[in-house]
């Protein structure tokens, strides 16, 4: 979501006061003083929120909905202070009440943050010049709080994003609709699965046990919808809170990670009777307030720290289901003792699923017939192999992080080159020509300088796969052929807790004596010309916001997408934090989505840097005839 | 003759006072777009305006929350 200028958070645009909004007076809604003739007198008693201030006067003038706003999720967000007050003691509450006022109620919103602003939490001003709009703007509203999981998920910054939006289209109010919205939440509500107008996937898909698909019918109501067909998610842990010397109010995650575990139901209620969910790891920590009082928690253990879930990136066809034994039988898969941490073993007893609880493994299984011969195993390295190899002679590291990150601890030995702050691997996006990989000449100097030669064996790593795989990619062009990413990135390094290093280390210029594969680039010109070519496949790997055309790139003229492609997100390639599906699951889901080797495989970006990304991992998993389009969106016109 | 009375009576009467309550309605319509509108439909008068007013995030502040 891009930035807003402070001009443009508060200007209205004339459609608006042709609207029926448009009707009232500012001051009806706002208050101030409208005969004023500055600034100041004008803005005097001006309340900037009136639908979270004063919901009942102003939006319920007309309004009925804004009768139970302020007793909404949105608005109070109820459910929090229920799981902070059990966990806490009568002594301890209210200090960490103090807690939850100053940072998990920072976020509410009200009819305003949904109907015409950005809300308060995601940096404020209008969407759309003030105009109101009966449905909520997912880009700006919606996912501009609900970013980090629903928003990522959905939308295939984190995995390949979303059914519901890909093939259908679908937006976040074709869910979850104005009733759950306004809905006023009871008193003492246990979480927000318990709103009785709450979301259900059987709202829309009913009657599953008498459909034609088996395990619909083997399943049904045993386990939650999103086991068989979400993918990983992120899981966060550890929040702690604090006010810093300014008197801000901070929290700190201290670690995250994609992942995914099915444990044992900890809420079984008639809309979600399901004995096996999908749970994700909450931040909640038993020091989180320790800043406003020391041991807050003294009944921590009253409430699992794994929840149930509802991922927002759901598949008809995923890994889980696409053979009974990816699941049955699958320990890692099903949350054991080993994934706790010591202070809440306790708290997820009732979720967790003990050795002869997992559901045993098949005996007959359909095969799925996945041909990873042609797996260029080489192109990925553990840390355990990096660990044992940090002194071989022709080995180069490269760090693909930015510069800060660098400088806050890399792998010993590693040199600083972030492909995304770098010049002279591509051109200026702000020139006149197209923005694409430099020439020879520039290339084979740039990489030269970085110490690297072409025939050096090449590991680079990040802390976002996609980062080290941009680089990777141009370094493929190049025509280095022993290249590698580090699986896990820092990230594994670190959880290893191998050596970190803060000093930069020297190394020489090297000739890097580039042999570039032009043909593994295509421009527009070509792409235009083979739109109907059937043997030729474009895969789109941006996100889906932008390759469903609801918000452009900066760079671009405007939203959109190339006729044709095939919308598959970058980050179904990569996970989050830098770890790498095995080649088989990765295989099996691009030849899901149909996009199989037997094709000439044209990824496309916006700038070029995440199709490059992509290439480097099809051309790991053994495509033999992927193409770059370089030039991507931004140079694509009508 | 009371009723007539009264009836003649409406009928001077209320064209003038509809005519006052529409004017200072009108009126007070353009008021309120003059002073709350003028600026705020004026990009450039608003970046004259208008400072960066950042939301202060901690340096401390880490993870997604």
């Amino acid at each position: 979501m891009a930035p807003l200028e402070p001009q443009e958070k508060v200007l209205v645009s004339e459609d608006f006061l042709d609207s029926t909004h448009g009707e009232l007076a500012c001051v009806d809604c706002h208050g101030g003083d409208d005969t004023a003739d500055d600034k100041e007198s004008a803005h005097e008693g001006f309340d900037p929120q009136p639908s979270i201030n004063n919901p009942q006067e102003t939006c319920g003038e007309c309004h009925e909905e804004a009768e139970t706003v302020p007793q909404s999720l949105h608005m109070t967000l109820s459910t929090f202070p229920g799981y902070l007050e059990k966990r806490a003691s009568e002594d301890t509450w209210e200090k960490v009440d103090h807690g939850r006022e100053r940072h998990c109620a920072a976020c509410h919103t009200s009819c305003g943050g949904c109907h015409v602003s950005r809300p308060k939490y995601s940096g404020k001003g209008f969407v759309n010049g003030h105009i109101f709009s009966a449905k909520p703007d997912p880009v700006n509203q919606c996912t501009a709080c609900h970013g980090s999981r629903v928003g990522n998920e959905f939308f295939g910054a984190r995995g390949q994003g979303d059914v519901h939006l890909r093939e259908y289209n679908m937006s976040c109010e074709d869910c979850h609709s104005a009733e759950e919205m306004h809905a006023a939440a009871p008193e003492g509500l246990e979480n927000r699965y318990h709103l009785e107008e709450a979301a259900n996937c059987k709202d829309c898909h009913q009657d599953l046990q008498y459909g034609s698909v088996r395990d619909h019918r083997i399943h049904n109501n045993k386990v939650q919808c999103q086991v068989c067909h979400s993918q990983t998610y992120v899981n966060c842990y550890s929040c702690h809170t604090g006010t810093d010397e300014e008197g801000i109010a901070y929290f700190i995650n201290n670690h995250e990670f994609e992942g995914m575990k099915i444990g044992f139901n900890p809420d079984r209620i008639p809309s979600n009777n399901y004995k096996y969910v999908i749970l994700r790891h909450v931040p909640v920590d038993h020091k989180l307030f320790d800043y406003y009082i020391k041991d807050g928690f003294p009944r921590f253990d009253v409430a699992s720290t794994w929840k149930r879930a509802s991922p927002h990136n759901i598949q008809r066809r995923t890994w889980q289901n696409a053979n009974c034994n990816n699941c049955h039988g699958q320990r890692d898969l099903f949350l054991d003792e080993s994934d706790l941490l010591d202070y809440e073993i306790k708290a997820n007893i009732g979720v967790t699923v003990a050795d002869d609880q997992i559901p045993p493994k098949r005996a007959r299984v359909m095969p799925l017939n996945i041909d990873s011969s042609r797996v260029n195993a080489s192109r990925v390295v553990t840390v355990e192999w990096l660990n044992e190899h940090l002194d071989d002679d022709n080995l180069v590291i490269l760090d693909a992080r930015s510069e800060s990150d660098y400088e806050h601890g890399h792998i010993p030995g590693a040199i600083s080159l972030d492909p995304n702050a770098t010049e002279g691997l591509r051109t200026d996006p702000y020139s006149d020509t197209a923005l694409t990989i430099e020439e020879d000449e520039t290339l084979a100097e740039t990489l030269g300088e970085y110490g690297i030669a072409i025939d050096d064996h090449i590991v680079v790593y990040a802390k976002r796969g996609m980062d080290a795989g941009f680089l990777l990619g141009i370094l493929d062009y190049a025509g280095a052929e022993n290249i590698a990413i580090l699986d896990g990135g820092i990230m594994a390094w670190e959880l290893a807790d191998y050596e970190l290093s803060n000093e930069e280390p020297d190394w020489e210029e090297k000739t890097f004596a580039i042999k570039s594969r032009k043909n593994l680039i295509v421009d527009t010109e070509y792409l235009k010309e083979n739109l109907d070519n059937p043997d030729m496949k474009i895969v789109d790997v941006r996100v889906m916001q932008q390759s469903t055309g609801l918000v452009g790139h900066g760079l671009a003229d405007r939203p959109g997408s190339i006729p044709g492609s095939v919308k598959f997100p970058l980050p179904g390639l990569f996970m989050d934090d830098s770890y790498l599906k095995s080649a088989e699951e990765l295989l099996w889901v691009l030849r899901e989505r149909n996009i199989r080797p037997n094709q000439t495989i044209v990824v496309s970006c916006n700038t070029g840097n995440w199709a490059a990304a992509a290439m480097f991992m099809l051309r790991y998993l053994g495509y033999p005839d992927v193409k770059l389009h370089d030039e991507s969106w931004i140079n694509w016109e009508d | 003759m009371k009723h007539e009375t009264h009836h003649l009576s409406l009928r001077r009467t209320l064209p003038p006072i509809l005519c006052a309550a529409l004017f200072s309605l009108l009126l007070g319509g353009t008021v309120y777009g003059d002073t709350c509108i003028t600026c705020h439909t004026d990009e450039d008068l608003l970046e004259e305006n208008l400072a960066e007013v950042k939301t202060k995030t901690s340096a401390m502040q880490a993870g997604s929350g």
